[in-house]
This record gives structure tokens, C-alpha cells and sequence, in this order.
């Protein structure tokens, strides 16, 4: 059965999985660090929005919720272009890190930002 | 290209006017198309709901951090309304005592969005927003998440 996760407010359904409030055996105190430690990368989706979106970050100043609506799906939309230009499959994404850390050891990083 | 950086900077309508001599009705107008646009033209292919192949390679990265089977996170954030009207402020106050909307969003690992769901007023809290969104509606009615996943 597939799920989302959330945090605690939630119904306790099956499709969600929260932490445990207060664990007290091993086993939940496994399945709390692994759903932080997922859950902890995917909270920062309104901090990438509001920077690449500065729109989001203030009031805004339309007038009606439709256009509202609009302009967050249009959003959703141009970062979802962003996403997948950026991203390449789950294993080039290993490759590229590899190489960046390879190239951060070498020191061969600071010189070609500056050349 | 003046509409972009509404989006993206958050300008005025009017700042273009200083430069290159663009109307702030212009450029309000422009705003309006591109979000039309947009979304008539990219909705289908960058925001549809992700397919049974999309779930599954989704699942398997979770996998491979220790976690099978998860889908996504489910998200909840305010975006302020400073254009909303009067009659309407009462509904839309939300708990911060600022007139909002609430955006609901799921995301995988890479915070590709694959639901999003906004308009609802701010005066609701996550619950009363989760329980009027499309997608719980689907949850509901036992249409989603599909059933032919592992």
C-alpha cells in the first residue's frame, strides 16, 4: 500500500504515515528517524518556491482567488520545468555528486569558478 | 519577459515603466496571459497525476532510503492576500491574523510537484483543506492511490 507522508495533525489513515509521538520501542524509533529523515528533505519545497518564485513570498496583490489559483499553478508548472531540466536518473544523480566531491577534494572547484 | 519577472521578483506592474516605457496595464495584462497560457498549454504534461510508472520509480528511491512504499509528502503553506476585498476579509483571516490563502502540495524526492491544490480560505486549517482537496475526495472514493501497485 503506497503512502504520503505528513506530520502528526493528521486523519490516521493508511495513506499517511506520521511519526510516532511518543516512541517507546526500538521499532518506532526507527520508523520516526527514517520518515524525518525523509520527510526533513521535502519541507523545503516552499523555501525553493518562495526563492525561485519571490511572488509567493509577498501578499499578492490580485484580486480575485481564480487568478490566485492561476498564478500557483503556473508556478507549480515552470518549477516542475525547472525539476526536470535539473535532474537526471536516480543513479547520474549519484555520478554527479561523486564527480562534484571528486572535484571538491581536488581543489579543482574554487579554480574553475574563478577562471 | 516583464511578466516573468513579476513572477519571478515579485515587481510591480508599473516598474517596467521607468525603463522601457511598458504601461502598468500592459504588463498586468501580459501577467494574465502568460498564467493562461501556462496552463492551458504545459497543465497536461508537467502537472497531470503521475502514472503507475512514475509511482513506482517514486517508490523505489524511497526504498532505497528505507522507506517502501512512500509516495510523496503532503504539504500545507499560507500565501498572503493583500488584494483581498472587504466583504471577503473575515473568511480569509487566517490564524496569523493576515488575510490568506492555503496552498496544499504534494512532492517527491526531488520536490517535483505532483498535486497542487490552493484556494481555499485562510480561515481553514490543514484538516478542513485536506478534506475539501480533490485528491482526498479520490482517497475517499478508493480511486487513488491505485491498487495495482505492490
Amino acid at each position: 500500500m503506497p503512502y504520503y507522508l505528513t506530520d502528526k495533525a493528521y486523519h490516521k489513515y493508511l495513506v499517511f504515515l506520521s511519526c510516532y509521538p511518543n516512541p517507546t520501542t526500538r521499532k518506532q524509533r526507527i520508523v520516526n528517524r527514517l520518515q524525518e529523515a525523509m520527510r526533513k528533505d521535502v519541507e523545503r519545497l516552499y523555501g525553493v518556491l518562495t526563492a525561485r518564485f519571490y511572488m509567493l513570498l509577498r501578499p499578492s496583490r490580485f484580486t480575485s482567488v481564480l487568478q490566485m489559483i492561476k498564478a500557483v499553478k503556473a508556478m507549480a508548472i515552470l518549477h516542475n520545468m525547472v525539476v526536470l531540466e535539473l535532474r537526471g536518473d536516480f543513479l547520474g544523480n549519484l555520478r554527479m555528486a561523486a564527480a562534484a566531491s571528486a572535484r571538491a577534494a581536488a581543489g579543482r572547484w574554487r579554480a574553475g569558478r574563478a577562471a | 519577459m516583464a511578466a516573468f519577472r513579476v513572477l519571478a521578483f515579485g515587481e510591480s506592474y508599473d516598474r517596467a515603466d521607468e525603463y522601457v516605457r511598458l504601461s502598468k496595464a500592459t504588463i498586468e495584462v501580459c501577467v494574465k496571459k502568460l498564467l493562461e497560457d501556462l496552463i492551458t498549454d504545459y497543465e497536461g504534461q508537467y502537472l497531470r497525476q503521475p502514472t503507475t510508472t512514475d509511482l513506482k520509480t517514486i517508490m523505489e528511491r524511497s526504498a532505497a532510503r528505507g522507506m517502501p512504499g512512500c509516495i510523496g509528502s503532503l504539504e500545507f503553506s499560507h500565501w498572503e492576500w493583500r488584494g483581498c476585498p472587504k466583504a471577503l476579509a473575515g473568511q480569509y483571516i487566517s490564524r496569523k491574523k493576515r488575510r490568506a490563502i492555503v496552498l496544499e502540495t504534494i512532492c517527491d524526492h526531488d520536490l517535483y510537484i505532483n498535486h497542487i491544490f490552493a484556494g481555499a480560505p485562510g480561515s481553514h486549517n490543514d484538516l478542513n483543506v485536506l478534506g475539501q482537496s480533490p485528491l482526498f475526495m479520490d482517497m475517499m472514493d478508493g480511486t487513488w492511490p491505485p491498487k495495482d501497485l505492490p
